[in-house]
């Protein structure tokens, strides 16, 4: 009874502080199976390999060494209804008022760590780890030129992506420094991003603002605006830390307290940019032949300028710090709550800055007007604000073979406030989640199953007022609906 | 034992929810609606009688194309929607906004009956301007549209396109809006529906004193002639600019020439044998408001040579205007409307005019509707423009004329400086239309651009061609209706 109105509370303190909290965007949701079970609150238990995550100090008090992995299959199942039209009358191509689904992937990610006791420093722990602290990774399919704008050609499926991988190779050191009441770790980390980053602009036709009455037709509608897609491709390194402290307040209670800080990344890499002419072969069949292989007919015939160039965009990862507390409540149950705090106001967004251009021979690379409207660098930045993450979870040893888990969350959208939003990085709002799983002991083998559903608040974004109307890159006007299933397979060998 | 099922019961439900939870939703990608080829049918530029005496049409050509949708050659006949551009407009005018894809992916999706979409040149040489006109230099397009034009269609095609005026609409924007309007006024019963976007179509405003009157001052002031008024100086002749840089002056020059001409070759130059309807000799009125064509005063190239520079009239008369000579295989003489293009072609061709001619027997003569104040010259204005003014056409006309037909009329909110006065006329006429209950509400279409891009001109034909198209397969579709009943 005492372990159910104990539930109760602190579901309705979770309830109560949904509203209020502060803290997490393309973070990954965790690691490991047990902390992933508990819903992530797993700071004050760190008692597997995962703590090199959770909380570094939790190595102290591992007492075997241990080798583990785990493989999360993560698939985002969201929604987009775009309504992306000029005004939200005049069609652009995207396919509005339906159902559309980001493209059907199951995401593996994998992690991997070992600990190691050493008798160095007193006794030290020691444990290298691999997993990815970030990652998002989403494509979407929803844009077709009108046929009246260009029929000829087709953009590429990944028109709208983002797989942004970090990971970090940790190496981890922990000891006690008050015996069977408070250690610390640290971890330093190797940070490798990777970055595939494709956008859909619509660049306003620079004839449009001519005053040439030669070009009166030229960018009407539907010829106003040209397609250009994006894609960057790139990688880059950088270096972070990760700190933990695992104080034992009481015979039932362990605190944990963690901070990561995490360095930027520069990553560099190749761009290409494909602009899709209109095609208009009333029009430009009208000029006359001097006309051909001049600016003016590229701008009309329907063709594909690729224009490439190399790109360096600096990668700013927000630091966090993160609070939890685990109650063993009887025997057999413990009870955990954590909380995280992470300055997403330090991301500011990829900027990318582009050199090394190169176009086709030509009028695309000769006429000085065409030139800088190939090689326009429309990136803009974000502004996301710090966002809170509240954790509950509980495990519960139902026999000696097996463990059961849950566990809940509530993560806050650091995007909440943004004017900016766009399939490439969905996060429409507070998102809830729910975690069930449990872990087969045999043995030195613990064997882990974890499942878990996220889900996000519906969302409706509203026109492009006031925002990039020269590209509208910023800004999809849709309505967002978003939810992830993730399953964890794991293993933990204890020798 | 026990304990055994329920955990496999737990996993085995696991399971299931990571299956469902983790199932393919399939792709985003449309089917393409578009599985018909695109398919603009082409005419083969025909001959009308009724443009014999057009200036610069010796030819007496009316250029044509088509939209004709495939896999509907061996069906009824296809419904017809005429389409007229506006000042200046060629024939490829709506194709160039997109109209042959347009009306593919709405028959392909079911939205429009296939029908076939005819348009026409806005001729260079000020033929067609307003669609108007019983000669006079301007051609007869007031036997023409709705007339000649829809039986050469029917009979050329061998039956494609109906005679059936039920499926038969026009359409037009700008001037093109005004001739539709006139075509079936002229022509009562020859279309079934109309459907137009802002167009000059009530000439002195809801006022009786704005409309084309507020641009009348402008027109003079921007040729630096306002004020400008000594009896028989023929300067005005030379200083009166109807280049595409001057689009109201060459309206008006248009508009003149078909509505009121003082044309020599009107009544008594019938050749051909084709029998011209009279029309009154404005003699009277002729004052220093009488302005002739300017190329009437021009010159004509005899004889071409090639792999020379070409010359200008400057060296041969000594006036201050360029030589308007069209460099072809054939001798021709065409408008200033060129003058662009020639001067172009003049500084990049080889082609030598080695002698030039006096034409002036081809003289084309007209009254502007206005003198030199800007005023409207009430002898032109009253007598010959306000006529066919569409309150006043629809007065004599009666509303019968109108009663039958289908309205449609698009208006964008907001016009630019030039057009504005097009999107006054426009709301005057819808009003006069709604009081003559010729005009239901919910088919008059306004809208407006995005921001950065406003709605001016005709800018947003493309998504205009759209509503303009479902409004007449709509009334083709009720009249196939009602045939049926």
């Amino acid at each position: 009874m005492g372990i159910v109105r104990f539930s109760a509370i602190a579901l309705a303190i979770l309830v109560l502080l949904t509203s209020g909290l502060q803290a997490s965007g393309f973070e990954n949701s965790g690691v490991g199976t047990k902390a992933r079970g508990m819903g992530g609150a797993f700071r004050a238990v760190a008692d597997d390999w995962t703590a090199a995550y959770y909380n570094p100090a939790g190595y102290a008090n591992i007492w075997d060494n241990q080798l583990g992995a785990n493989l999360a299959f993560v698939h985002y199942r969201n929604e987009i209804i775009p309504d992306y039209r000029w005004d939200g009358v005049y069609e652009t191509g995207m396919f509005n008022d339906k159902t559309n689904y980001n493209a059907h992937e199951i995401l593996s990610n994998p992690s991997a760590g070992f600990i190691v006791r050493f008798p160095v420093w007193g006794e030290t722990v020691f444990g290298l780890s691999a997993y990815q602290p970030f990652d998002y990774n989403i494509t979407w399919e929803m844009f077709e030129m009108l046929p009246a704008y260009n029929s000829v050609a087709g953009l590429p499926g990944d028109q709208f992506r983002n797989n942004l991988d970090v990971v970090a190779f940790q190496l981890t050191a922990a000891r006690e420094f008050i015996e069977d009441e408070l250690s610390l770790g640290i971890g330093v980390q190797l940070l490798r991003a990777d970055l595939l980053y494709t956008n859909i602009f619509f660049r306003e036709n620079p004839l449009s603002s001519s005053d040439d009455p030669t070009y009166d037709d030229f960018a009407d509608r539907p010829y106003d605006r040209i397609p250009q897609w994006s894609r960057n491709d790139g990688f880059g390194y950088g270096f972070g830390l990760r700190a933990g402290m695992l104080w034992k307040a009481s015979e039932k209670v362990d605190i944990g307290a963690t901070i990561a800080l995490p360095f930027p990344i520069t990553v560099t890499g190749d761009v290409e940019n494909r602009f899709y002419m209109p095609d208009n072969p009333t029009l430009w069949q009208q000029l006359p032949d001097v006309y051909r292989g001049t600016v003016e007919h590229l701008f009309l015939s329907g063709q594909t300028v690729i224009h490439r160039a190399s790109f360096e965009a600096k990668l700013d990862l927000p630091p966090s710090i993160g609070l939890g507390m685990a109650y063993k409540a009887s025997e057999k149950l413990t009870v955990t709550v954590d909380a995280e705090y992470t300055l997403w106001s330090q991301y500011e967004g990829l900027e990318f800055t582009y050199t090394d251009h190169v176009l086709p021979r030509g009028p695309a690379d000769t006429s000085v007007f065409a030139r800088e409207f190939f090689t326009d660098n429309v990136s803009a930045p974000v502004e996301w604000d710090n966002a809170g993450k509240f954790m509950l979870g509980a495990a519960y040893d139902y026999a000696d073979y097996l463990t059961l888990l849950g566990g809940v969350s509530l993560d806050q959208s650091p995007a909440r406030n943004a004017a900016q939003f766009t399939p490439q990085f969905i996060d429409t709002g507070n998102k809830k989640g729910l975690n069930l799983g449990c872990i087969v002991h045999i043995d030195r083998w613990d064997l882990g199953f974890v499942t878990s559903y996220q889900s996000q608040p519906d969302m409706n974004i509203d026109g492009f007022a006031g925002l990039d109307a020269g590209t509208a890159a910023q800004r999809f006007p849709a309505e967002y609906k978003a939810a992830t299933y993730e399953t964890i397979l794991s293993f933990n060998y204890r020798f | 034992m026990h304990n055994m099922i329920k955990i496999i019961a737990v996993f085995v439900t696991l399971a299931l929810v990571v299956a469902l939870a983790c199932s393919d939703r399939g792709t985003n990608t449309q089917q393409s609606t578009l599985d018909l080829p695109i398919a603009p049918g082409r005419h083969d530029h025909s001959f009308y009688d009724e443009m014999m005496v057009q200036i610069k049409n010796a030819q007496q050509m009316v250029y044509i194309d088509a939209y004709i949708p495939e896999r509907t050659f061996n069906q009824d006949p296809l419904p017809l929607v005429i389409m007229l551009p506006p000042q200046d407009g060629t024939e490829e005018y709506f194709f160039n906004h997109g109209l042959a894809k347009v009306a593919d992916e709405l028959i392909a999706s079911g939205e429009i009956v296939p029908m076939a979409i005819v348009t026409l040149k806005n001729h260079e040489s000020f033929g067609g301007f307003f669609w108007a006109g019983r000669g006079g230099g301007a051609g007869n397009y007031d036997t023409l549209i709705g007339g000649t034009l829809l039986d050469f269609l029917h009979e050329s095609t061998f039956g494609l396109y109906t005679d059936n005026p039920k499926y038969r609409g026009i359409s037009g924007i700008g001037q093109g809006a005004y001739g539709a309007f006139r075509a079936a006024l002229l022509h009562e019963d020859a279309f079934s529906s109309i459907a137009v976007a802002d167009g000059p179509l009530d000439f002195d405003g809801a006022d009786g004193e704005s409309g084309f009157i507020d641009l009348f001052e402008g027109v003079l002031a921007e040729q630096g002639l306002l004020n400008y008024a000594p009896v028989n100086d023929t300067g005005w002749t030379y200083r009166f600019d109807s280049s595409s840089a001057f689009p109201n002056a060459r309206m008006f020059i248009g508009g003149a020439l078909a509505f009121s001409p003082n044309d020599t070759l009107v009544i008594p130059f019938g050749t051909r044998g084709y029998p011209l309807e009279p029309i009154p000799m404005i003699d009277t009125f002729l004052v220093d408001r009488l302005i002739w064509i300017p190329d009437s005063t021009f010159w004509a190239c005899n004889s071409w040579e090639d792999d020379i520079t070409c010359v200008d009239s400057t060296e041969v008369e000594g006036t201050e205007s360029w030589d308007f000579v069209y460099i072809d295989s054939t001798p021709e003489l065409v408008v200033d409307t060129f003058i662009d293009t020639l001067r172009w072609q003049m500084d990049d061709t080889v082609t030598l005019c080695t002698e030039i001619v006096d034409v002036k027997e081809n003289n084309f003569e007209f009254h502007l509707p206005f003198d030199s104040t800007g005023q409207p010259y009430e002898p032109i204005w009253d007598n010959f423009w306000l006529p066919n003014n569409l309150e006043n056409m629809l007065s004599t006309c009666g509303d019968s004329c109108l009663e039958n037909v289908d309205i449609w009329i698009a208006t964008t909110k907001d016009p630019s400086e030039q057009d504005r006065t097009f999107g006054y006329q426009t709301r005057s006429w819808i009003e006069t239309l709604e009081s003559h209950e010729l005009l239901e509400p919910e088919n008059v279409y306004e809208y407006s651009g995005y921001e950065g891009k406003p709605a001016t001109s005709d800018q947003y034909l493309y998504d205009l061609l759209r509503e303009i198209l479902i409004f007449h397969s709509r009334n083709f579709e009720a009249a196939a209706s009602a045939a049926a009943e």
